[in-house]
């Protein structure tokens, strides 16, 4: 019998040391690379966003729910991350209706330009590495994948990272059991000003058609959002760079009119929204800084209230703490 | 499927179940079948079945011939033993015949592609042993599914052991009971293998590797360093992937003979070349050393050696079929110049050199013994440079290197990390081969330890293993012959 126990206990001990290896090498993106924590920032958030908006960098840099909350009272969600494929935007919907279920979904449509060459495990492993486990994290997974990628690699994440043993930092170990939030309802604050001096030559593309995939992705987020009874709005957020030729927004404007959903350019609109290319952005224009987000935000949010019935909830004790917060860091 | 690769554990599992769950007289057909399978799994070809199909029906049909029509077994046994020779010459080395004719006799032909099934090198000598032990009377299998199963068994595809029949027959006849110590000490030894190979090996492979390339910006004792580095790194890829290779047979319930007994002891070339790769130096020792000296042409050569030099004469008929036994073993390793040098030619040389001086050697005391221990690690060393290099050309660059006072110290190519793991991982090393015995007693004695020592090669490997995404497992270096 004392055998037994005894051989059980170093069972135990493994099973104990081997999770603690697999939680120690994985990155905490707390202090460095931060955008790996915006889609489990999510987890920790109240669940009942009326607005949930889903996209890449353009999403989680130009838009800040807390101005959304502040100006019109809505309570909103950025689901967003870097270099977000569209198979990606799909999933992280489906399994936010597990969750919740908003009135209204926003997304971003500069995604649509990420072809295949732009699929990347480091980016891949920002989106996915701290999903909740669901159908839906095996699915994004499968999606997402690169040839050189296993899907064990992302079960064990001993497998992907077990090299950064030899380089762990304090982040690893003050982030080891703490798993506080970074973003701000999924927004990133950046108040670095760098402005908008001389771009890329506005070159001619080969094609200017998206990717088959990528709207077959695009389709199903219709889709989704029709059978579950939630409007879609599309949006190009106001980044500069990459360039968002004609021919993506006659392509937008013909699919909306055609599936009947809304989409709204707003970077047709940065003289009303009021944006300062030479203030309001922190990388020459590609994405705006705090000032060009707030601006962006409150002129979104006038938006969404006018054309959407949105509650007003202004005056929710919770959201004005987290606004209290976010006020501090601003 | 690599040996370091998680599909091959999956593999062994399912291997195993079947294996297990069959009735153990007809067990072999589950291990064929796995054998057949990890064949096709390894970039196999229709051409390349042909190859195996060749060998395979040549040893049984000449196996069949030897049992029925006993007058005409010598036929048999020259007919068989010339095509599976001719094959193994033909796909690994038709180009270093016809590179040599370029060269001496300014002959103008283009190398061949030829594409030689996995495992070759070895099954190819494991028949030669099959039809001489069938033929000596040694064996009597008529059932070609075992010998089919013998030929391909999997475990030994890639790196060998070189097994005889008689290794597998008793098992083959009748599978053994399941064992659950089989499973855990064939488990451990595995895990033992692995952390050779992924911890050690390919870490050192990082230093060899940019010394070799860098040789001009780099001081001669980083150089000298990187000699020695590189014998650990063979040692533990190609020992490692044995390592592997037994336990994984051992799960099967078959114990596979040893083919490296802490060679890092040996105080002579000699010594040295007894404990390294010691199922082929068994097998060039049976089939080739042993029945070239009792040949009649050397038995009159002796003769007439002794008659004109006296006692010592009989030395010479010795050496010249020494000289022909290191020529095939560095021929065996791959059809280049470089490895008959490397590990045929110069091997030769140390041991013609140690016979010279024999009756020196006899008596030692510790000091002694470890400068043994140096010299042979040393000469071994050396003449690993030129099993590295691409080439002899290279090899003779890097000699001269050691001789150029260049650069300093520093060592920035690798992180101090590995270097720390390469250090500790070598002195475990060297101290668990010193004491392998007491190792096994001790692991076969406590379960607890066992599996503790299971528990903990696992976390090691995984933790300090080189494999996955953005590193690719080295090949094992014997894998390719």
């Amino acid at each position: 019998m004392k055998k037994i126990f005894r051989l059980i206990l170093i069972i135990i001990i493994f099973i104990l040391l081997f999770i603690f290896f697999n939680i120690l090498v994985k990155p905490k993106y707390k202090t460095v690379l931060i955008e790996g924590s915006l889609i489990s920032d999510y987890y920790k958030s109240e669940l009942d966003h009326e607005v949930i908006i889903l996209g890449d960098c353009e999403v989680y840099a130009n838009f800040s729910p807390m101005e959304m909350y502040k100006e019109k009272g809505i309570k909103s969600y950025v689901r967003g991350s870097s270099q977000q494929m569209l198979w990606q935007s799909y999933y992280i919907l489906k399994e936010t209706l597990n969750y919740e279920k908003p009135k209204l979904v926003v997304f971003s449509v500069g995604a649509l330009r990420n072809g295949e060459d732009k699929i990347n495990e480091a980016y891949n492993r920002l989106a996915i590495d701290n999903m909740k486990w669901s159908k839906e994290k095996v699915d994004i997974i499968k999606a997402s994948m690169t040839d050189e990628e296993s899907f064990l690699s992302y079960v064990l994440p001993i497998l992907r990272y077990h090299e950064r043993i030899s380089e762990l930092s304090e982040e690893d170990i003050n982030y080891l059991f703490k798993n506080n939030t970074v973003s701000y309802n999924g927004f990133i604050i950046n108040k670095e000003v760098k402005s908008l001096e001389n771009l890329p030559l506005k070159k001619k593309l080969p094609s200017y058609d998206f990717s088959k995939r990528n709207l077959e992705y695009l389709d199903k987020i219709v889709k989704l959002c029709k059978d579950n009874g939630i409007k879609l709005l599309l949006i190009k957020a106001p980044s500069v760079y990459p360039y968002w030729y004609e021919e993506h927004e006659e392509f937008i404007k013909a699919y909306t009119k055609d599936k009947e959903i809304d989409y709204l350019n707003l970077l047709n609109l940065t003289d009303e929204i009021g944006i300062d290319f030479s203030t309001d952005t922190y990388d020459g224009g590609l994405h705006l800084n705090l000032n060009g987000a707030i601006k962006n935000s409150k002129y979104f949010a006038a938006y969404l209230k006018n054309h959407y019935e949105l509650t007003d909830y202004k005056n929710d004790p919770i959201y004005d703490k987290l606004l209290e917060n976010y006020e501090k860091q601003k | 499927m690599g040996l370091t690769n998680l599909t091959l554990f999956l593999f062994v599992i399912i291997s195993l179940t079947f294996y297990y769950l069959l009735p153990r007289k007809y067990s072999y057909i589950g291990l064929l079948l796995s054998n057949i399978i990890f064949l096709f799994y390894n970039n196999f070809s229709i051409e390349k079945l042909v190859f195996v199909l060749v060998i395979f029906l040549t040893s049984f049909l000449s196996s069949i011939l030897m049992v029925h029509f006993e007058k005409k077994k010598k036929i048999a046994l020259v007919v068989s033993i010339f095509i599976i020779l001719f094959e193994l010459i033909y796909l690994k080395y038709t180009n270093l015949f016809l590179t040599t004719s370029n060269i001496i006799f300014k002959t103008n032909f283009s190398l061949i592609k030829t594409s030689a099934p996995i495992g070759l090198s070895y099954y190819s000598l494991m028949m030669i042993s099959f039809i001489v032990s069938s033929y000596y009377g040694e064996i009597e299998e008529k059932n070609p599914l075992k010998i089919g199963t013998f030929m391909i068994y999997f475990p030994t595809l890639t790196s060998g052991p070189l097994i005889k029949y008689n290794n597998l027959k008793e098992k083959l006849d009748t599978r053994v009971k399941f064992d659950i110590n089989n499973i855990f000490n064939g488990f451990v030894r595995s895990l033992w293998g692995l952390f050779k190979v992924l911890v050690i090996s390919t870490r050192l492979n990082l230093f060899v590797s940019h010394v070799y390339a860098n040789l001009d910006a780099l001081n001669p004792i980083i150089i000298l360093l990187a000699i020695f580095l590189y014998t650990f790194e063979l040692y533990t890829n190609f020992s490692g992937s044995i390592d592997i290779i037994m336990g994984v047979s051992k799960m099967f319930g078959i114990t596979l003979p040893e083919n490296f007994k802490n060679p890092f002891a040996s105080t002579t070339i000699t010594e040295f070349w007894r404990v390294w790769h010691i199922t082929l130096g068994d097998f060039l020792r049976d089939y080739i050393f042993y029945p070239l000296l009792k040949s009649k042409a050397m038995q009159n050569l002796t003769k007439k050696c002794k008659s004109l030099f006296g006692k010592k004469g009989k030395k010479i008929p010795v050496f010249i079929s020494m000289f022909i036994l290191w020529l095939i073993i560095g021929i065996w390793h791959g059809g280049e110049y470089k490895y008959i040098l490397a590990s045929g030619i110069l091997q030769f040389i140390f041991i013609f050199i140690e016979d010279l001086f024999s009756s020196v050697n006899k008596k030692r005391s510790t000091i002694a013994r470890l400068i043994c221990i140096i010299r042979t690690f040393t000469l071994f060393s050396l003449s690993m440079i030129f099993f590295r290099a691409t080439n002899i050309q290279e090899g003779i660059d890097i000699l001269k290197h050691l001789f150029i006072f260049n650069g300093d110290l520093t060592i920035n190519f690798i992180t101090i990390f590995d270097l720390i793991v390469i250090l500790i991982s070598l002195i475990i090393l060297l101290i668990v081969d010193n004491k392998m015995d007491k190792v096994k007693e001790i692991i076969n004695k406590s379960k607890e330890l066992r599996l503790s020592i299971i528990c903990t090669l696992i976390l090691i490997v995984l933790l300090f293993g080189n494999y996955g995404l953005n590193f690719v497992a080295s090949d094992f270096i014997y894998g390719k012959f």
